[in-house]
């Protein structure tokens, strides 16, 4: 077992009286359990604002969840302090949305890609150096980019610079959060076989967060749905786009791939959050 | 790109587009002239600030002449000076055509060390005991206005440089700290900022004045008159930094610096603060003249750099009475240094401000 959540939830405050009592909560993520084997890619779909995100950035605890337990490798991380969790970030790390805001404008690709090589900060230098154009030729680079600025690059090939920088680390975990919705079709594509390429070169798993189906289906090994916090159908990738069984899922398919359905109305919070067993590894809510 | 293949960081294209910016750059010209004329004042300037001749009180600026006229063009020399009183007791000079001394170029003159380090007595130009040079007149004790024009500019230069110095490093500290962690520490840090912008700048420099014992040396008065600036100077510059600073820490390459597990002060100091510099720049620019109008006025009031010291406040503080300037109306041009000085910090910063702009635009986003 790589990963494992256990309930995490995470609770936003939306409101404040006026001396500064919490009233109201945003429940981003609403008591998430999901575990992610060893090259077994699991996507988490659904629409914006269902707290995929923020499950993200919870397990990469880039922000501490209110509740539940993360598991990874076999240790609990969920508490761990900044300093303890050092070791830990070699092995969990993340490709963010954005390409345009992920890299410091003022940093040039190979000071992008150094910083990232904490861990050997030890080696020498031209063995670093060594290291930095091996990932950029990995991700299909061509060399000369190592002094330049990202401004000088496009969408996709700032995103392999992103991806690069991820790999200097040799992570178990890459979370991929939206990693090529903001890309044109074209490129989407070109990352995602490179994604494949190197997922067996580097020994990776993805956690791929995203609401774009096409792509889900093609590099995900399992599917959950989020919908407002909480995962209402979870399933085999085929399971999923074959034998939607949840109203939400059925309608995320419709919107994406020709399929017709009648728009789901309700709320997922009505239900008791636990997910039944329909066999061949499907689960569903409610 | 340019054509060695070596790519522009953002920051140097902004300042291409400084370059096309004339009357910035013009006056950048002149601040680095003064600046020049300031390291070199003592190689510049004819006599030491305290070379004084009682005999030149309110001396007139003297011409400087190449026509004699027995012997026709001559090379460069001034006068002699007669001085006579009138029926109200007011002092006359008169040029005095039989004495003549030649301006010479690199001549002896009073000692001095030469960048603070070489024993040096040798000036731009001068002219030969007893006659005397005073281009842009003489104050109340003699003494050469030109020179201690020069000198003064040393320390009313440099005290806007130092005192900026220390209250950005110390503004881009606490802000970028405050708007990076947030919550109560930020809470504090804030109230504590307010209580500094809240006091009246001026009164509080006047009461940090007089916290201070009256008699200290010329130095220690400097070094006081930096720090209170200091003091002063950092509020408003760390309320603005946090605020910046609290929207880049929400940025991607903030997260993922803190995915890599950069500690939280490598971050501030690599990925935050250097995206407020072009704020900071732009607010350093137009914050110097504030230093500079401060030392003027504390000096002004006789509380700043003290006699026989020169800055160009308390070469002013001459010019307070109306009779001194009537009667000798030169030695209000200290005032006229200031004024150019302070307007070329504000065209200059105005100036990068153009540039920087879509640099901020940037950053200001999210």
């Amino acid at each position: 077992m790589l990963l494992e959540l256990k309930n995490i939830k995470k609770y936003f405050p939306a409101k404040t009286s006026l001396f500064g009592r919490k009233k109201g909560f945003v429940r981003a993520v609403d008591g998430v359990s999901l575990t992610i084997q060893e090259g077994e890619n699991l996507s988490l779909v659904g629409e914006s604002g269902s707290g995929k995100t923020t499950l993200g950035r919870i397990i990469l605890k880039l922000m501490p969840c209110d509740e539940g337990g993360i598991i990874f490798d076999g240790k609990d991380i969920t508490r761990l302090s900044t300093g303890k969790m050092r070791p830990f970030r070699k092995d969990l790390q993340m490709v963010f949305q954005d390409p345009y805001n992920s890299l410091d404008p003022r940093f040039t690709v190979r000071n992008i890609i150094r910083e990232a090589m904490v861990f050997e900060r030890g080696k020498r230098r031209n063995q670093r150096e060594e290291k930095i154009r091996a990932l950029l030729s990995a991700v299909n680079l061509p060399l000369d980019t190592l002094n330049r600025f990202p401004h000088e690059f496009s969408g996709g090939e700032r995103q392999r610079i992103a991806i690069a920088r991820a790999l200097s680390m040799n992570p178990k975990l890459l979370i991929l959060d939206e990693a090529v919705s903001s890309l044109d079709v074209l490129v989407q594509d070109q990352i995602i076989n490179l994604l494949m390429d190197i997922q067996t070169k580097f020994n990776l798993t993805y956690l791929f967060i995203s609401h774009n189906l096409r792509i889900v289906r093609k590099i995900s090994r399992k599917v959950g749905v989020m919908l407002k916090g909480k995962i209402v159908e979870m399933a085999p990738a085929e399971e999923i786009f074959n034998n939607p069984l949840h109203p939400y899922t059925k309608q995320l398919l419709s919107a994406a791939l020709e399929y017709k359905v009648i728009p789901y109305q309700g709320d997922p919070d009505k239900t008791d959050g636990s997910l039944r067993d329909i066999g061949n590894g499907h689960f569903v809510a409610g | 790109m340019n054509k060695e293949g070596k790519s522009a960081s953002q920051f140097s294209i902004a300042f291409k587009g400084f370059k096309r910016n004339r009357a910035a750059l013009f006056c950048g010209w002149i601040l680095a002239l003064l600046y020049l004329a300031a390291i070199f004042a003592d190689f510049l300037s004819p006599y030491s600030y305290r070379n004084e001749d009682r005999g030149y009180s309110y001396c007139p600026p003297m011409s400087i002449r190449i026509w004699d006229s027995q012997k026709g063009l001559t090379r460069p020399f001034v006068t002699g000076i007669s001085l006579r009183f009138d029926q109200f007791h007011k002092r006359i000079y008169e040029p005095d055509f039989s004495k003549e001394y030649p301006v010479k170029f690199l001549t002896a003159g009073d000692e001095y060390l030469l960048l603070g380090v070489f024993p040096c007595r040798y000036h731009l130009f001068g002219v030969d005991a007893p006659g005397r040079i005073h281009v842009w007149g003489a104050d109340s004790r003699g003494r050469d206005l030109f020179s201690r024009i020069l000198y003064g500019s040393r320390v009313s230069l440099s005290i806007g440089l130092i005192g900026v110095t220390i209250s950005f490093v110390i503004g881009l500290l606490v802000g970028g700290i405050a708007g990076y962690y947030g919550g109560r520490l930020d809470n504090i840090v804030m109230r504590i900022c307010e209580m500094f912008m809240m006091v009246p700048g001026f009164y509080l420099m006047l009461a940090l004045r007089a916290a201070f014992p009256p008699n200290l040396n010329s130095l220690q008065i400097y070094l006081l008159i930096v720090v209170i600036f200091s003091f002063i100077g950092w509020a408003s510059l760390a309320r603005v930094i946090r605020g910046m600073s609290m929207s880049l820490r929400e940025r991607e390459f903030v997260l993922a610096a803190r995915a890599i597990g950069l500690s939280d002060f490598s971050i501030i100091i690599k990925h935050i603060l250097p995206h407020t510099l072009s704020y900071s720049i732009v607010a350093v620019m137009l914050s110097i003249p504030g230093y500079i109008l401060g030392e003027s006025a504390l000096s002004l009031l006789g509380l700043g750099i003290q006699d026989p010291y020169a800055s160009w406040g308390n070469l002013l503080s001459e010019a307070m009475g109306i009779v001194s300037i009537q009667f000798a109306p030169w030695i209000i041009l200290p005032g006229f240094f200031i004024f150019v000085t302070v307007m070329c910090f504000n065209i200059v910063g105005d100036g990068l401000r153009d540039c920087l702009d879509p640099l901020l635009r940037f950053e200001g986003k999210i």
